[in-house]
């Protein structure tokens, strides 16, 4: 009895809750969608869209004039996430003024963040696919073959002419964006500059090397004296030290080799089969023995690391920008006072040599980016394309990049500038957070991304100096392009891929601290050609020649 | 000394005496890292950052983390979703597991063994995701509150603990029960689910923390964010922060450092509430099964 009437106090309790829970966030909505929704008045139908009209009828091809005519809806499957505080893409700034200024209804779809692929497969077994798709690492080819999208081949030249011209003009991105077959299957996320595309590189103890009087390394022979003197004059206990990521493959590079495939001037080869390898382990290995690179670099986590750089264990290590250089220097610790960092150049072998592979560049186009697909389904494609074409426009580039002019910008002398509420939010969201309501330019989208963007995101000197350091330097292009392969190969090469993978980690540990002789790297070797390294080679070869024909 | 006390020799004392110091270190063991959790998720993020060794004692002091996670409006949503779905979906739950339990459990129903034999089917073979997905999809429950709540109705493996307390109970008690002249829906409500009350309060925790930590079917059948558990936001929470950490465009702003602690400040928001169950059904299991049950 008294049980009955527990759970049914408890009941109301919970519906009360639930009742009230319900409405505190959609109490909070209104002052943020309130504010917003002035901007597509003022900003949305005035001098703007004047522009676009003049720019995109000056483009050619087929003009797009927004906003389109009619009711025009779309349901819009958003397989990333933009902005951490948000439900529903389409109470964002963003998107209320995309919307307002193209004539288009967009209804989102968010599958739960982790679960993008789960639920992606599902839609895909109940057949019901919203009009456009937008994720990263599908197999565009498979959902093409499979019906789930369509291929865009004509639609782009008809309904997005701002991105075909781009293409046009741009014949390098043209080709990473087709497929073998010369179809464009896909809406893409461009960086077009070197300082977006490069995100990280070698990170040392710049207060250190001032106090020494180093100056900045520059060749492996630079380096070991900046290490030793780090070890012996400042007392750090692992001078040169990584977290398990693997970056210490990264200083490979100054002995003309890479820990992947690569391609010399249109041959593919593998990057530990090059002579450089050898000499790099043994490198390694008298670092190591020398007490100067930390011995537990394939093991320590990012606490670790983050611990040994801030209480000067470690004097120089590899990360990025943003979440390694970035964080270290807001984290400071308060001795010595006078703690700071830089970001350095990849070291070569001789002074002035040029970097084999460089600063980690990658291409304008990746799929490790979200890219937008429209799906079989889509009844009005016209509306879909435009829609998704408005991102290349000038008038949408700025609107993806920099957002809403007032709010999260301002021109001065047409130089875009954040708004500083895009650095101190009012409500303590974090800058990526608060950019998240007004712009993509943060993460990805159907756009072309502009190279300010990164310059007034990173928030410190160090960490502009350090991007322009890696981008700057010179170095022969061996990065293997966004190539394809077929399902088949990719199975073929995976398998092969695992096993090799696995067995050269485990040795190259041995390598470098010395349990496996120096003496035996021939063997080495040639256990990696018997499992079928050709084999995978010539896929790749095979990919690549197919990429330099499209 | 007392003389009636058993005299304790040294080799004894000795074992007593390692024997406390063994436990006490098992225990520190044992509860080093939630007191890590707790402490960690008060520090300074930087501070925490940068500490080296083990930490005894928040590394500086800060709340930064929780107004973090508590002042993201959508974690509220979630509590009171969770709520709404720990509470409606455990009545359910254990309306339908006794009513099933009942049934099969008495003496004389047709077809007992065949329905058994199925309903233990279902625990060693499922259909799957996608045909699990299918069938909510089609009876209309896809982004609905109830797709979290019916589908999982009866947990077989509780049931059939439940029908094995049933049967365990005494037939002189529905015997006299009957002589009284009471239905089947007296004897379970006046009689069976008194007695096996310890029983249904091991099941409403098993099905209660169940629906507090289940975040997979939210996922997977909920599209609007407005219906989401607190599990499910809570979980956005740390991967968009790792997200965050690999992008490597992370910005560098204090904020960003959070993540480090929001990490342990999630766990406990997430914990604590379902922590304070227990002491609300701990007295049904220090009581025997048939206690005050039969007299004499």
């Amino acid at each position: 009895m008294s049980i009955k009437k527990v759970s049914a106090a408890v009941l109301a309790v919970a519906m009360l809750a639930a009742v009230t829970g319900c409405s505190s966030p959609s109490s909070s909505t209104p002052a943020s969608s309130g504010s917003s929704s002035t901007a597509p008045a003022s900003s949305g139908s005035t001098a703007p869209s004047g522009s676009s009209e003049a720019s995109s009828g000056a483009d050619g091809g087929s003009e797009s004039v927004y906003p389109l005519s009619g009711d025009r809806k779309l349901t819009y499957w958003m397989g990333v996430s933009v902005s951490h505080y948000n439900d529903d893409n389409a109470k964002l700034p963003l998107y209320q003024e995309l919307m307002a200024r193209t004539g288009i209804k967009i209804e989102f779809q968010h599958p739960a963040v982790g679960q993008e692929q789960e639920t992606f497969n599902l839609m895909l077994a109940s057949g019901e696919y919203p009009d456009i798709i937008e994720a990263k690492y599908l197999p565009a080819a498979q959902l093409l073959e499979d019906e789930v999208i369509i291929d865009l081949t004509d639609v782009i030249p008809q309904y997005a002419p701002n991105l075909y011209n781009y293409l046009k003009e741009h014949p390098d991105i043209d080709r990473q964006v087709k497929n073998d077959d010369s179809q464009y299957l896909l809406f893409p996320f461009i960086r077009p500059d070197p300082v977006l595309q490069i995100s990280s590189g070698p990170i040392v103890r710049k207060d250190w090397l001032d106090e020494l009087g180093l100056g900045m390394p520059e060749t492996i022979d630079e380096w070991t004296t900046m290490l030793t003197a780090f070890r012996d004059q400042k007392g750090a206990e692992v001078p040169l030290s990584f977290d398990s990521s693997g970056n210490l493959d990264r200083l490979m590079y100054a002995w003309e080799t890479v820990g992947d495939f690569l391609n010399e001037n249109g041959t593919v080869e593998y990057g530990y089969l090059r002579p450089g390898y050898k000499d790099y382990l043994i490198q390694m290995n008298k670092w190591v023995t020398d007490g100067l690179l930390d011995p537990n670099y394939p093991t320590a986590t990012r606490d670790i690391l983050n611990t040994n750089i801030l209480t000067g264990k470690t004097g120089a290590t590899y990360g990025s920008g943003g979440s390694y250089l970035g964080v270290w220097l807001t984290s400071k610790p308060e001795e010595p006072a006078t703690f700071d960092l830089c970001g350095l150049k990849y070291p070569v072998l001789n002074k002035g040599d040029v970097n084999y592979h460089g600063s980690n560049v990658q291409f304008e186009y990746s799929d490790a980016n979200s890219w937008l697909m429209i799906s079989s389904q889509c009844k009005d494609v016209e509306a879909a394309a435009r829609f998704l074409d408005y991102g290349y426009s000038d008038e949408g580039h700025i609107l993806y990049n920099f957002g809403i002019e007032g709010k999260s910008y301002t021109v001065e002398n047409g130089e875009y500038t954040y708004t500083d509420a895009m650095f101190n939010d009012p409500e303590g969201k974090s800058i990526s957070d608060a950019m998240g309501y007004y712009l993509r330019a943060t993460g990805s989208g159907p756009f072309v991304q502009d190279p300010s963007y990164i310059m007034q995101y990173y928030q410190t000197q160090q960490q502009k100096d350090a991007l322009t350091n890696w981008a700057d330097q010179q170095h022969k292009s061996t990065k293997m392009p966004p190539i394809v392969h077929t399902t088949d190969e990719a199975t073929e090469f995976t398998n092969i891929m695992n096993d090799i993978k696995t067995y050269i980690k485990e040795e190259q540990v041995k390598f470098i601290m010395g349990t496996r002789s120096m003496d035996t790297f021939d063997d080495f070797i040639n256990q990696i050609k018997s499992m079928k390294i050709d084999r995978a080679i010539e896929i790749k070869q095979g990919a690549l020649d197919r990429f330099n024909a499209r | 000394m007392a003389k009636n006390k058993i005299k304790i020799g040294p080799a004894e004392r000795a074992f007593d005496i390692f024997n406390v110091i063994f436990m006490l270190l098992l225990c520190i063991i044992m509860i080093y890292p939630f007191y890590y959790v707790v402490i960690a998720s008060v520090s300074e993020p930087a501070k925490l950052m940068a500490f080296d060794g083990v930490l005894l004692a928040p590394a500086g002091f800060s709340w930064g983390a929780y107004s973090a996670v508590l002042g993201n409006p959508r974690i509220w949503t979630g509590y009171s979703n969770t709520i709404f779905y720990v509470v409606v979906g455990t009545v359910f739950n254990i309306f339908m597991t006794v009513l099933c339990a009942y049934g099969l459990s008495r003496k004389g129903l047709m077809f007992t063994r065949l329905v058994t034999v199925m309903v233990v089917f279902t625990m060693y073979f499922s259909g799957g995701l996608v045909p699990s997905f299918l069938v909510v999809k089609g009876l209309g429950l896809y982004n609905s509150r109830l797709a979290l709540i019916i589908p999982g109705a009866i947990s077989t493996f509780n049931m059939i603990i439940m029908r094995t307390a049933f049967a365990g109970v005494p037939d002189s008690l529905e015997e006299s029960a009957r002589l009284e002249g009471a239905s089947h829906l007296q004897i379970l409500w006046k009689i069976m689910i008194p007695v096996t009350m310890p029983t249904i309060a091991v099941l409403i925790l098993y099905y209660g923390v169940g629906h507090w930590n289940s975040w997979f079917s939210a996922a997977i059948y909920l599209r609007d964010g407005s219906k989401y558990p607190l599990q499910l936001y809570l979980r956005q929470i740390l991967i968009e922060n790792q997200i965050g950490d690999m992008s490597q465009t992370s910005a560098s702003d204090d904020q960003a450092l959070l993540a480090e602690t929001i990490k342990y400040a999630t766990i406990i928001v997430a914990t604590v509430p379902i922590l304070v169950l227990y002491p609300f059904l701990q007295k049904y299991f220090v009581k025997g099964v048939m206690v005050g049950s039969l007299k004499g």
